[in-house]
């Protein structure tokens, strides 16, 4: 009996360390949980902005590839591009028809827009501006490039730059 | 007593180990996203993958840019085609005087011999390749993202009935380095254009040597006009040429005579052609050279007139002026006409060898009045004699030393 009562004393003590020790591996389980998580969304985050750069260029190429009906001819929009290089009568048609095409492009955030521009090389000289969204303030985001052969021209080309402009600089 | 206080180091040992393994677990978490690449270089996690997807797409980017190239290509490649008379590098047919320096001859004259050089179907063909090949280069020497090769295709033309297809099969491929690997894709195109130009240029060709064979079967004749100072116009009147190629509205042809040949040089615009991107014409040049082997054509005698000044009287033999533009000399013939007793004449019919006329041999010095030529009858220097009635023929030497071998038209009985 008397060695059963200094047993219980022993079970106290015991008792209390391992509440310390439950509530010390609680208070290190969600410290860890919160840094799992945050170190996987880093990753997660780093992917999914840079897969989405890629789906950029393949927009670019779409933009590129859609079939326009000019002066009765079919071509796509990179002819459309070459024509009004030559010819400024172009100009109207290419804005309207490339901001029908970046109009449709899916869009990550409320206030951001598909941008695009070309400039003759290699002088690097901006022939075309062509907007979806102007906001002052914003980010680049989502940038690709293209180049294209200018007709007519052996020495000059053209590079286009796609961009989607955002006012949110955690839109990617 | 003892065992108890041992007993609470269990949990606390336990604690400490879970927390190692977890800093250990995190830590390897935080490195996954930092893995190493082939050559032991830190990458972030999916980094090689998403380089992997940037190559197709850079890969794919040249790809359009070889599209792209391709199209304007066909179209100015023609140009260049048209320009010079489809070919690309013919030494034999190159132009080789000043006056023709922008056409390449399809019939050429080189050390006094015909040299042809119509175009064959797979001359054009052929010749068309080298132009596109050669316009291909042109495009992606200033490509800036990737090497793509040179003068790398071999063409494939299929013409159907409203189309032509062409079909550019690369010989070598685009490599895109992507640091420790090399992506490779073949950059074959196919184009499809409304100008068929094979079957467009053989046409040409055809048409060509029907109007050469019809503007030398008319300088042959010579022009059918007395006052015409360059049958070659004549033979090459446009309206008349205009009806030989069919369906071709704007026409030129520029003849040039040398004094030893004929020089067609011909600007032909084609409307069929239609350039989606420019609005330039597409004009095809060339020229066609044949040596001068027409003799003049025939030379009719008129008569005689005499003319009487301060008392002396002078005959004059006349003829018309010939039709060609490059007579040289006239050669005077004539045999002798007597009676036969009891009626008739020797010769009793017109000679028709020459060899059986007398030549005069003296310098025949001749003077144009109007239409007509007139020689002074020198009776001195001649076996001509006053009174007598001769068969007179006229043979015409043009400035290529082009004659007649013998008669061609009937002589004509004068009595002098």
């Amino acid at each position: 009996m008397f060695k059963i009562t200094k047993n219980k004393q022993g079970f106290i003590a015991s008792s209390i360390v391992l509440l310390v020790c439950f509530i010390t591996f609680c208070i290190v389980g969600f410290i860890f949980y919160i840094l799992f998580g945050f170190a996987g969304k880093l990753s997660v985050y780093d992917i999914s902005s840079q897969s989405e750069s890629l789906n950029s260029n393949s927009l670019l190429l779409t933009y590129l590839r859609t079939p326009v009906e000019v002066n009765g001819n079919k071509m796509d929009m990179a002819d459309l591009i070459n024509l009004y290089y030559h010819d400024n009568k172009y100009k109207d048609i290419l804005i309207g028809e490339t901001e029908k095409v970046l109009n449709s492009f899916e869009k990550p955030a409320a206030v951001s827009g598909w941008n695009l521009h070309v400039y003759l090389m290699p002088e690097d000289e901006t022939i075309i501006k062509i907007k979806t969204l102007e906001i002052l303030g914003w980010y680049e985001k989502r940038t690709t490039f293209a180049y294209l052969p200018l007709s007519g021209s052996s020495e000059k080309y053209l590079k286009l730059k796609l961009y989607l402009e955002c006012q949110d600089v955690s839109c990617y | 007593m003892k065992k108890n206080k041992k007993a609470i180091f269990y949990p606390i040992t336990i604690l400490i180990f879970t927390i190692f393994i977890l800093i250990v677990a995190l830590t390897s978490v935080i490195n996954r996203t930092n893995v190493k690449d082939e050559g032991g270089n830190k990458i972030k996690l999916g980094e090689q993958q998403i380089e992997l997807i940037k190559t197709y797409q850079k890969g794919e980017t040249a790809l359009f840019y070889v599209d792209q190239s391709a199209k304007y290509s066909v179209y100015e490649a023609l140009y260049s085609f048209a320009k010079n008379g489809t070919y690309f590098n013919t030494p034999m047919c190159s132009p080789n005087s000043e006056n023709d320096v922008a056409y390449i001859m399809w019939e050429n004259i080189i050390q006094d011999k015909d040299i042809l050089c119509y175009p064959t179907e797979r001359d054009i063909a052929i010749n068309f390749a080298l132009f596109l090949n050669n316009q291909l280069d042109r495009y992606f020497e200033v490509y800036p993202s990737a090497i793509i090769p040179k003068n790398n295709y071999d063409f494939n033309f299929k013409e159907t009935e409203n189309n032509l297809e062409i079909l550019g099969i690369a010989t070598q491929n685009i490599i895109i380095s992507t640091g420790n690997s090399d992506y490779s894709l073949k950059p074959s195109f196919k184009i499809e254009t409304s100008y068929r130009f094979i079957s467009k240029f053989n046409e040409y060709v055809k048409k060509s040597q029907e109007i050469r064979d019809n503007m030398q079967d008319c300088l042959r004749e010579g022009s059918g006009t007395a006052d015409d100072d360059k049958d070659l116009v004549t033979c090459s009147d446009i309206n008349k040429l205009k009806k030989e190629i069919e369906g071709i509205e704007n026409y030129q042809v520029i003849p040039i005579a040398f004094p030893k040949n004929y020089t067609l040089l011909f600007d032909i615009e084609d409307p069929s052609f239609n350039n989606p991107y420019s609005d330039e014409k597409l004009t095809i040049k060339y020229g066609i050279r044949f040596l001068d082997k027409f003799p003049p054509p025939p030379t009719e005698v008129s008569g005689v007139e005499e003319r009487t000044v301060e008392g002396k009287t002078t005959t004059y033999l006349t003829w018309y002026k010939n039709h060609a533009s490059d007579v040289e000399s006239y050669d005077i013939y004539h045999i002798d006409i007597t009676d036969k007793l009891g009626g008739g004449e020797i010769p009793e019919k017109p000679p028709t060898d020459i060899n059986k006329m007398t030549k005069i041999e003296i310098p025949i010095e001749t003077k144009l009045i109007g239409n007509e030529v007139e020689w002074q009858i020198d009776y001195e220097n001649t076996a001509l004699k006053k009174g007598q009635k001769y068969y007179f023929y006229i043979r015409v030497k043009d400035n290529a030393n082009n004659f007649v071998k013998n008669i061609d038209i009937e002589p004509v009985k004068i009595t002098i």
